[in-house]
């Protein structure tokens, strides 16, 4: 059995590190540690810059603040950023929802029907054992190179995470709350409606929070082996010319799009769980 | 002894010559309850008490038909108990409230799952249990934004707007401070005058029993037997100087000697814990 993350643990957690809680002192310790970290950012550029100017170090490893803006700035007029860009988003985004579409009604399933999931579970968890790197020349003979192959490992990826997280959303309803709902003679379709659904949602959250990263991984991994379009081939081919500055920028808007997303997500958990903290 | 006799037209609930056995597989199996017999009148409140562990609990479930008995049956209005009805509401120790549902929500959710009164009789009931548990200044309020004492009055507001007959109650007041727990008895007096509910409501608090209670049930340790009834014959709701009266004084060294030293009473030559010093 794979169990999967707990919320509430990190719920706590976030709590403990000091993001929860109101008040003005609250508030003002937020605000200093933000000040704190646009300033370590802040010295970091200037002296990553600095170390490439005066040559400390070889600035073909490093690049440059400078060097990764004005070649971001250029990739953008001759349209190659945009294309790349275009089809890793829609590789993301196809991934993602494809692995919603599975895993949600699968894991609801399996969570619910112990007999689904004494058929289903082996797989998953031998799957979710194996590096799925492992499966990438497979993948690639089945379905060979182009977007049905990308997509797949994409899938392979996201697609666990959020599984095992909405089995283990659906068995940990509460037991109590099992008893008050059959005193008061709950059908077992209502039980599911009124109790596993909503106790579920945030266990499912927190799954899409480890798909989303998952899907950003797969979608780099799957274009580094699949085809010559993306973010992932606008970094593998940069390294290979020794473009770090290229490579940079790509990974760049990597990190940048997984800080938004993550951050819509947890936007979502506030509006979804409302009655958690 | 003093047991009222009641005549079965009258009785609201029969537990006849009940039995319960858990299976235990090798340490051999444990009999909870042994020949239990009590019949409860339409509209009279029962206490139980007896020491931790005697079968209480189970006794209640049973009643509740949450739990099948060994041998021996329970009748409510003269039909046998086989599974929850809705005519009987349990309120347990732990409020365990939904929390993603508002006070309203919360009362609401015991007449939905019975699937009882229409759409708009409902909004009634809450706001007529709302009124008899004074939360009407909480009904938009989630479980986590209330005190535990407002959280066990939605509990008892959420089976008492299912308009219960037979009002079952396990130690609901067991985790509450003195104070809140004296206001939500002063309340379950008064619903019992206000609904004429049969109320059946298990404590480990023989204060409780004796302001409570047309009668006090004692049960005995494991295998729990009724050992004694105790009738109190103050009318109720019984205010602040029953509380120092003779009959509440008496009838609470009786019942503490019956629990603590009942082989005092029945078998001098016993192991009783008062007999041995
Ligand atoms: N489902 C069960 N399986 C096995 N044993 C059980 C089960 N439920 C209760 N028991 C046992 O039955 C006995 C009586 O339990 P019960 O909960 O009825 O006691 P109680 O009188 O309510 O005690 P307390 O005052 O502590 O609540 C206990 O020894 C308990 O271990
Ligand atoms: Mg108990």
């Amino acid at each position: 059995m794979v169990t999967g993350t707990l919320p509430p643990q990190q719920a706590a957690a976030t709590k403990a590190l000091g993001a929860g809680g109101g008040g003005i002192r609250a508030l003002a310790a937020r605000q200093q540690r933000k000040l704190i970290g646009t300033a370590s950012v802040t010295v970091f550029v200037i002296l990553w810059q600095l170390s490439a100017d005066r040559e400390w170090i070889n600035p073909l490893f490093t690049s440059s603040p400078t060097a990764i803006v004005s070649a971001a700035r250029e990739m953008w007029t001759n349209g190659q950023l945009g294309t790349n860009v275009r089809s890793s988003a829609e590789l993301f985004a196809v991934g993602f929802v494809v692995s919603i579409l599975i895993a949600i009604p699968l894991g609801i399933a399996m969570g619910w029907y112990r007999w689904l999931d004494a058929i289903v579970d082996p797989f998953v968890s031998m799957l979710y054992a194996t590096p799925r790197i492992a499966l990438i020349p497979l993948v690639l003979v089945w379905a060979g190179i182009g977007f049905e192959s990308r997509l797949i490992v994409v899938v392979l990826a996201a697609v666990f995470p959020l599984l095992i997280n909405t089995i283990a959303g659906v068995r940990a309803t509460d037991p109590d709350l099992l008893r008050v709902a059959r005193s008061f003679q709950a059908s077992d379709l209502a039980i599911f409606r009124t109790l596993v659904l909503p106790g579920s949602v945030p266990f499912i959250v927190s799954g899409l929070r480890h798909a989303i990263n998952q899907a950003l991984i797969g979608v780099v991994v799957a274009e580094f082996f699949g085809g010559n379009v993306g973010i992932g081939a606008l970094i593998t081919s940069a390294g290979l010319e020794l473009r770090t500055d290229v490579a940079f920028v790509g990974v760049f808007i990597v990190a940048g799009t997984a800080m938004v997303l993550t951050g819509a997500l947890r936007y979502l958990e506030r509006k979804l769980t409302p009655w958690q903290d | 002894m003093a047991t009222a006799e009641v005549t079965s037209p009258d009785a609201a609930l029969v537990v006849e010559s009940a039995n319960k056995v858990f299976p235990r597989g090798k340490g051999g199996d444990l009999q909870v309850l042994q020949d239990v017999s009590l019949t409860v009148a339409k509209g009279e409140v029962v206490t139980i008490v007896g020491p931790s562990g005697c079968g209480k609990s189970t006794l209640l479930t049973a009643c509740a038909g949450l739990t099948k008995l060994t041998s021996g049956r329970i009748l409510v209005h003269g039909k046998e108990v086989r599974r929850p009805g809705p005519e009987r509401s349990v309120v347990f120790q732990h409020a365990s409230l939904l929390p993603w549902r508002s006070v309203r929500g919360n009362i609401a959710y015991g007449m939905e799952m019975q699937r009882s009164a229409s759409k708009g009789e409902r909004k009634e009931r809450v706001d007529w249990a709302l009124e008899l548990v004074g939360l009407e200044n909480f009904a938009d309020s989630y479980p986590n934004q209330l005190s535990g004492g407002m959280q066990q009055r939605v509990n008892l507001g959420r089976a008492l707007a299912t308009r219960p007959e037979v009002l079952l109650m396990d130690e609901p007041f067991g985790a509450l401070d003195a104070m809140t727990k004296t206001r939500l008895q002063l309340e379950v007096s008064k619903i019992s005058s206000e609904t004429k509910a049969t109320i059946i409501f298990v404590t480990h608090d023989i204060e409780e029993a004796v302001l409570l209670g047309d009668r006090v049930v004692v049960m005995s340790a494991r295998p729990g037997r009724i050992s004694r009834i105790f009738d109190v014959a103050t009318p109720r709701p019984r205010g602040d100087d029953f509380a120092e009266s003779e009959t509440f004084v008496s009838l609470r060294r009786e019942i503490r000697l019956c629990i603590y030293a009942p082989d005092d009473q029945r078998d001098p030559a016993g192991m009783g814990l008062v007999g041995s010093g």
